[in-house]
């Protein structure tokens, strides 16, 4: 449980000028659920892409595994911002998936039998056994943004990252996710970022408030005016699993 | 005379080749100026071309020479300019698109006497496909399908979702370039067919069409191509039978066409 995955030390980020992060120091340990919200804007797409080594800090160290960014990028699995894809692309289920081994797959090289099997694996997982042929643009929000943590699961990751992954998906389905993300946790660390601030509580393990800067809470320590101050609006209190 | 008879002369079996071996590169390069949304690009890259052309006139060379190096260097140019520097894509696009046609009409100029075909390179002529040109045609629609089949995967995952492939380690910025000299190339091949001038509307149309009728890539590239045999054959036959410029009415074919069905598949979709 104590092993450091992620470790951020003094990380700022700034993009043509603008500071998006500031001087933000982090640690997730191993089989964490790490929750991150804040408001829009606030960095925590960018706070992603620096773990992923897509966005390289203009200052402070990061470490993943102990590793750089770029080194451990295998072992991380991806979930990205489902409302950004194009819904008419030809593409299916099956094929989505497979994305999920082209870095264990070299240039030239076409998907084998393990592939294959790997990613029937993944959909079963995420409870979307046998819609392989089924086209991508005709899923629901919930069933596109499964099928999008199966394709990060099918590299077999030790750390998932996921980028808003309950946004404008109705509350049912939210539950599933969320029931699907806690029992990925036993064998994997993840970090959520979500808007979800009145659910997010009820399953992540710790919670921190994004922007700009890092407020961490522990254990169920945030109140309503801080969440204010960070959203510049009213918004739901979060409490944490384990909060007395 | 008849279509059986006709087919007797060298200059339509060379047009119904031409037709055939442009739609194969037409119709799998043209899926990823689709579903990519890079057809002004496209656009930019064949426009930009015409100072291949006329460099090619100056030299005396073949003018086709002379457009695989300037397309060529056209999509890495603007590949480059737009991704790699704070120039706005469509700016950089702007700049080769007159640029290149500037440089086209300064050689032309230079080149001295008369300059022959300079028409059909602008605006395609099928039915003067010379047999020397086909064989180029040919090598190039080779090497475009070796290239795709080799970076299926790759090319699939870098235009369903970049990010993700470039977190996955893909080089994503090296494989977008090898996209647009594939572009380049099936400019190169198009030509002839429909002129420069008329280029990006045989390399998105045809996907467009077939994009409603595909599951994935693969069947959309085969679709298109098959598109494309289909309106470079009937457009060069309706050309024949009304005597008009056979570019001009192969585009006019595709663009009716898919005004015809993206009108039908709407109503379908209203019921």
């Amino acid at each position: 449980m104590n092993r450091e995955i992620v470790t951020l030390n003094n990380v700022s980020v700034s993009i043509g000028g603008t500071k998006i992060l500031e001087k933000l120091s982090l640690k997730v340990f191993e089989r964490e659920f790490f929750g991150i919200v804040g408001p829009n804007g606030g960095g925590k797409t960018t706070l992603l892409r620096v773990i992923l080594g897509l966005q390289k800090p203009t200052a402070g160290k990061v470490k993943i595994f102990g590793q750089d960014p770029a080194v451990s990028r295998k072992r991380i699995g991806y979930v990205p911002q489902r409302l950004f894809f194009d819904r008419d692309f030809p593409i299916t289920v099956g094929e989505t998936v497979l994305m999920g081994r082209i870095s264990s797959r070299g240039l030239f090289r076409s998907y084998g039998n393990e592939d294959k099997a790997t990613a029937k694996h993944a959909l079963e997982t995420v409870g979307m056994a046998g819609l392989e042929k089924r086209q991508v643009g005709g899923l629901s929000g919930g069933e596109l943004q499964r099928l999008l943590i199966a394709r990060a699961l099918v590299g077999q990751p030790e750390l998932l990252l996921l980028d808003e992954p309950t946004a404008s998906i109705d509350p049912g389905m939210k539950t599933s996710i969320y029931d699907l993300l806690d029992s990925l946790v036993k064998s994997m660390t993840i970090i959520m970022v979500t808007h979800d601030t009145g659910t997010v509580s009820q399953h992540v393990s710790r919670v921190a408030c994004l922007n700009c800067g890092l407020g961490m809470h522990e254990h169920g320590s945030i109140t309503e005016e801080e969440l204010s101050n960070m959203y510049h609006y009213p918004v739901d209190i979060v409490k944490h699993k384990g909060a007395g | 005379m008849d279509m059986i008879e006709i087919f007797r002369y060298e200059f339509m079996q060379n047009a119904v080749f031409a037709a055939l071996l442009a739609s194969l590169a037409c119709g799998i390069i043209g899926s990823y100026v689709v579903v990519r949304k890079i057809g002004f690009i496209s656009g930019g890259i064949a426009h930009s071309a015409f100072g291949g052309i006329g460099i090619g006139y100056y030299l005396g060379i073949n003018p086709l020479f002379g457009l695989i190096p300037f397309s060529l260097f056209s999509a890495l140019g603007i590949g480059l300019l737009s991704k790699k520097t704070k120039v706005a894509e469509d700016t950089a696009i702007g700049a080769f698109w007159a640029a290149g046609m500037a440089v086209g009409v300064l050689f032309i100029g230079l080149s001295p006497g008369y300059v022959p075909n300079l028409f059909s390179y602008l605006f395609g002529s099928i039915l003067t496909v010379p047999r020397s040109d086909l064989l180029m045609i040919a090598g190039l629609d080779l090497f475009i399908v070796l290239v795709v089949f080799a970076c299926y995967k790759e090319f699939l995952a870098i235009s369903f979702d970049e990010e993700y492939a470039e977190a996955s380690g893909v080089p994503t910025m090296l494989l977008y370039l090898l996209q647009l000299c594939l572009i380049a190339l099936t400019v190169v091949v198009l030509v002839r067919v429909v002129g420069i001038v008329m280029v990006i509307a045989l390399l998105t149309i045809p996907p467009a069409i077939a994009r409603y009728f595909s599951r994935n890539l693969l069947v959309m590239m085969v679709l298109s191509s098959l598109f494309c045999v289909l309106f470079t054959l009937s457009g060069l036959w309706l050309s024949y039978i009304f005597d008009v410029a056979s570019g001009a009415m192969i585009i006019l074919t595709a663009s009716v066409t898919f005004m015809i069905v993206a009108a039908g598949k709407r109503l379908s979709d209203n019921n």
